[in-house]
């Protein structure tokens, strides 16, 4: 069974998007007025937070969860009311921070059934206490809680005389803490029109304004002709949050029915004063949707539809405007062709701009480090300073979700490894705070993020030595140069630290960090300086749909070369080519020495038509992915143009055809609807040696 | 093996002077050949790949595949091919045939002849003239680990 409301599941993805965004931006906010000030703004904030989440989780039945965010908002209606009220402060953030923990794990494990609710009484209860603790330390702001006893009017009747004997009326009352109770309200009328017509209702308007309230206050009095009326009791009291259902008696049958008249609305005495922030909480909710107005949330697929969408539009464009059976007027038609050029004008901003859509700067996956930074300061007492640079860089939605992870593994390693405790730092001279550095930037088409510390740094010899004792070096250890030592780290089964800590030091983890980027085509790399700390930079596609691609001709047919891939293209000089007895051919830069083989790519995919000669041709030398000195370069019949384009791997189908270890990235549609393939320099380049 | 009621809609094609058909549910559309592109490394029968709504999609051509001679080879059924573009669970392609036909019921109660799971073929309809139409296995047709002597 799901854990929350039946019927809820069109609401699910909505609810899980908004309450995460809501406690990402309680993150934010606790982040920043932890050694600062908390202004009433910010107090208001999270107060309407707590106040939407409430809400929502409420609508999908999640009481567990609706419940502490309640605890929590009324927390800070106490301290809105009074901002000049006493509390511990530090005490006050740690409990923030479980709380908002504990409803994102919930939120995150929503649709997981294998996840039971959470409990998070005892969570709750600690709230309460605090913030009883809070009201009399401080000046009370507020009366007395109630002490949830419902008012009494569970005498108003429906009731006309006239009414048959098939004519029921309940009340029904509310859990005080239930948010929203004219649509549960709604709700239970509709599941009661399964076993009998509601004829009226008490409150009733249900849609009206004061609804909750008039139900919170005097609960939810139902009119209803059924033949089972055990039945409808049954559903009533099956109803979510209600507490009580109360069957009432004819007024006939009632034997002081005289006593009291029914009134047309409850009294409002006695009404919990807990119901109270609900109602005056309502305005400023609003207010803070209105704020976000100009940004709206989008599925993925809708985008991706619309990118789709916008390359058919291309395609169907150029189908109209270079249509052949158009031809023979072209030249009398200036009109036609003015609006053709508009046409493709705009075509092209819109492709433009539906690409650009897809680009998030890569700030929300720094500042989720500000949590991880700020935890483990508490625990390490390590004090480590959190500094961005350069977090507007943008880079593709599905990069950036790729991005959070590693980035958690390198910030935790940097804190916990690579930063010395305050002592050390102390003994080492060292005055400057201890500082981990995030910092993006773009470099051709890949975005660069580097994790730096300021901290002891390592030392090559020490992870050589450590490599050799865990049995890891591939090599023999004087071939290993500093830089080799550092990749060691990044090797299965490595750790340098002795001592396991909570956050990291279980010696698995940097490797597959490394395996999960090169799988988006990034890469991981490692610089330190001993005694200076260490630097981490991931490199990963700023897209991983759209790449600058060189255009080469091969054998009659077009290709692709990412550019990342291609350092120099020049076509050579006679003297510049050589040619072995063996008939391999080679071919040098201007004025050096040393020499490439050349592997003709026409020739290595099999469809050179004619030996064209070097001179001719193009050669071109490329940036490897491994380390050492290439000594290939790749011949190609001519170049044509630089373009961008979406690369996409090959279907499940092609890919069983070993296309990538003959040396294929995938294909791209190009926007006349042509095909493209992509080569892969370094599947080439392997193939060739 | 338990023989079950099995019946549907069948599109039949010309191929190679023969009738074969691929059930309807397999069938996304039927169109022009064009825009055709050659990637290095296939196997021979797929010949290349075309733009299928933004997707890249493999053209099998069926005469390789089961082993007929090229249609060039007899040039007359050259402007009719056309590709027919199947999907069997995810995978898309495009199938090169000689001409469609046209579309007929099947019924293991009245017509059709069903063979076992090991051949590209699920079985044989009869039509009223005696003839048969080879009605494929699409999955076993596409996957090319299945061999056609």
């Amino acid at each position: 069974m799901a854990k929350f409301e039946a019927g809820m599941e069109a609401m699910l993805d909505m609810f899980v998007f908004e309450t995460s965004d809501l406690l990402a931006k309680l993150d934010d906010i606790l982040m920043r007025t932890e050694q600062e000030e908390l202004t009433p703004d910010d107090i208001g904030e999270i107060f309407r937070i707590m106040h939407t989440v409430k809400g929502s989780a409420a609508m999908m039945g999640l009481q567990n969860m609706s419940h502490l965010a309640h605890a929590l908002e009324d927390l800070f209606s106490l301290i809105r009311e009074d901002p000049s009220i006493k509390y511990d402060k530090p005490a006050l953030y740690e409990m923030l921070y479980a709380g908002s923990d504990s409803l994102k794990y919930e939120t995150e494990n929503i649709s997981d059934e294998s996840v039971p609710l959470s409990d998070f009484t005892d969570q709750i209860a600690q709230v309460r206490a605090f913030a009883e603790a809070m009201k009399n330390g401080g000046a009370a702001p507020e009366a007395a809680v109630g002490s949830g006893t419902p008012a009494a009017v569970g005498d108003v009747s429906l009731y006309a005389p006239d009414d048959p004997d098939d004519v029921f009326c309940f009340n029904v009352r509310y859990d005080e803490s239930c948010m929203m109770p004219e649509i549960r309200a709604m709700v239970l009328l509709n599941q009661l029109a399964a076993v009998g017509e509601v004829l009226a209702t008490l409150p009733p308007d249900l849609d009206a304004d004061d609804a909750g309230e008039a139900i919170t206050a005097g609960g939810l009095t139902i009119k209803v002709r059924t033949a089972d009326p055990d039945s409808a009791f049954a559903h009533l009291q099956a109803g979510i949050n209600v507490s009580c259902v109360t069957p009432l008696m004819r007024e006939t049958k009632a034997e002081a029915a005289a006593e009291e008249v029914p009134a047309p609305v409850p009294s409002e005495q006695g009404q919990p004063a807990e119901a109270a922030p609900a109602p005056t909480a309502a305005p400023p909710a609003k207010k803070h949707e209105d704020k976000g107005g100009g940004v709206i949330s989008v599925r993925l697929e809708k985008l991706d539809r619309l990118v789709s969408l916008a390359q058919e539009i291309v395609i169907a464009q150029s189908g109209v405007l270079h249509n052949s059976e158009l031809a023979p007027y072209r030249s009398s038609m200036p009109g036609f062709e003015r609006s053709a050029r508009e046409l493709k004008k705009l075509i092209d901003e819109l492709q433009d701009m539906v690409m650009s859509v897809r680009m998030v700067p890569v700030s929300g996956a720094f500042s989720k480090m500000n949590r991880v930074v700020r935890d483990m300061n508490k625990t390490l007492g390590k004090g480590v300073k959190l500094v961005f640079v350069g977090e507007e860089t943008e880079v593709d939605k599905s990069v950036n979700d790729m991005l959070g992870d590693p980035l958690m593994h390198l910030v935790r390693n940097a804190v916990d490894h690579g930063i010395e405790s305050p002592e050390e730092r102390k003994a080492a001279g060292k005055t400057e705070e201890p500082t981990v550095t995030l910092s993006a930037f773009y470099d051709s088409n890949d975005v660069v993020i580097t994790v730096a510390d300021n901290g002891a740094g390592m030392d090559p010899k020490k992870l050589l030595e450590k490599g050799r004792q865990k049995g890891i070096l591939t090599k023999p250890e004087s071939e290993y140069t500093e830089q080799d030592c550092f990749a060691l780290i990044m090797a299965a089964g490595f750790s340098t630290n002795t001592q396991v800590t909570e956050y990291s030091g279980r010696g698995v983890g940097m490797d597959v960090v490394k395996k999960n980027l090169e799988k988006i085509g990034g890469s991981l790399s490692v610089d330190s300086k001993l005694g200076q700390g260490s630097t981490f930079t991931i490199r990963v596609p700023m897209s991983l749909s759209v790449s600058t691609c060189m255009g080469v001709m091969v054998g009659g047919q077009e290709y692709a070369i990412p550019m990342t891939a291609l350092r120099e293209a020049f076509r050579p000089q006679k003297d510049q080519t050589v040619r072995t007895p063996e008939g391999r051919e080679a071919v040098c830069r201007q004025g050096e020495n040393k020499l490439f083989n050349v592997i003709r790519l026409g020739r290595h995919f099999g469809t050179e038509r004619e030996e064209l000669p070097l001179t001719e041709g193009i050669i071109l030398l490329c940036n490897t992915s491994g380390d050492e000195d290439e000594h290939e370069a790749l011949f190609a019949d001519a170049l044509t143009e630089e373009m961008q384009i979406v690369i996409k791997p090959f279907s499940h189908y092609l890919a069983r055809f070993g296309l990538k270890e003959k040396g294929l990235f995938g294909t791209s549609v190009l926007g006349d609807g042509s095909i493209i393939p992509v080569i892969d320099v370094n599947e080439v380049l392997r193939g060739g040696r | 093996m338990t023989m079950g009621d099995i019946s549907g809609r069948a599109v039949s094609f010309l191929l190679g002077g023969e009738m074969f058909a691929v059930d309807i549910e397999n069938i996304i559309e039927i169109k022009n050949r064009g825009g055709e592109k050659l990637l290095p490394g296939l196997p021979d029968c797929i010949t290349g790949v075309i733009n299928h709504k933004g997707d890249v999609i493999p053209v099998m051509d069926l005469r390789r595949r089961m082993g007929k001679p090229p249609a060039e080879s007899d040039g007359n059924e050259l402007d009719k091919t056309c590709l027919m573009i199947i999907q069997n669970d995810e995978d898309i392609l495009a199938l090169r045939i000689d001409e469609a036909v046209t579309s007929l019921e099947y019924d293991s109660e009245s017509n059709f002849m069903q063979l076992d799971d090991e051949s590209v073929l699920r079985g044989f309809i009869n039509r009223p003239d005696g003839s048969r139409i080879s009605l494929f296995n699409v999955g076993k047709l596409i996957d090319l680990d299945v061999k056609i002597v």
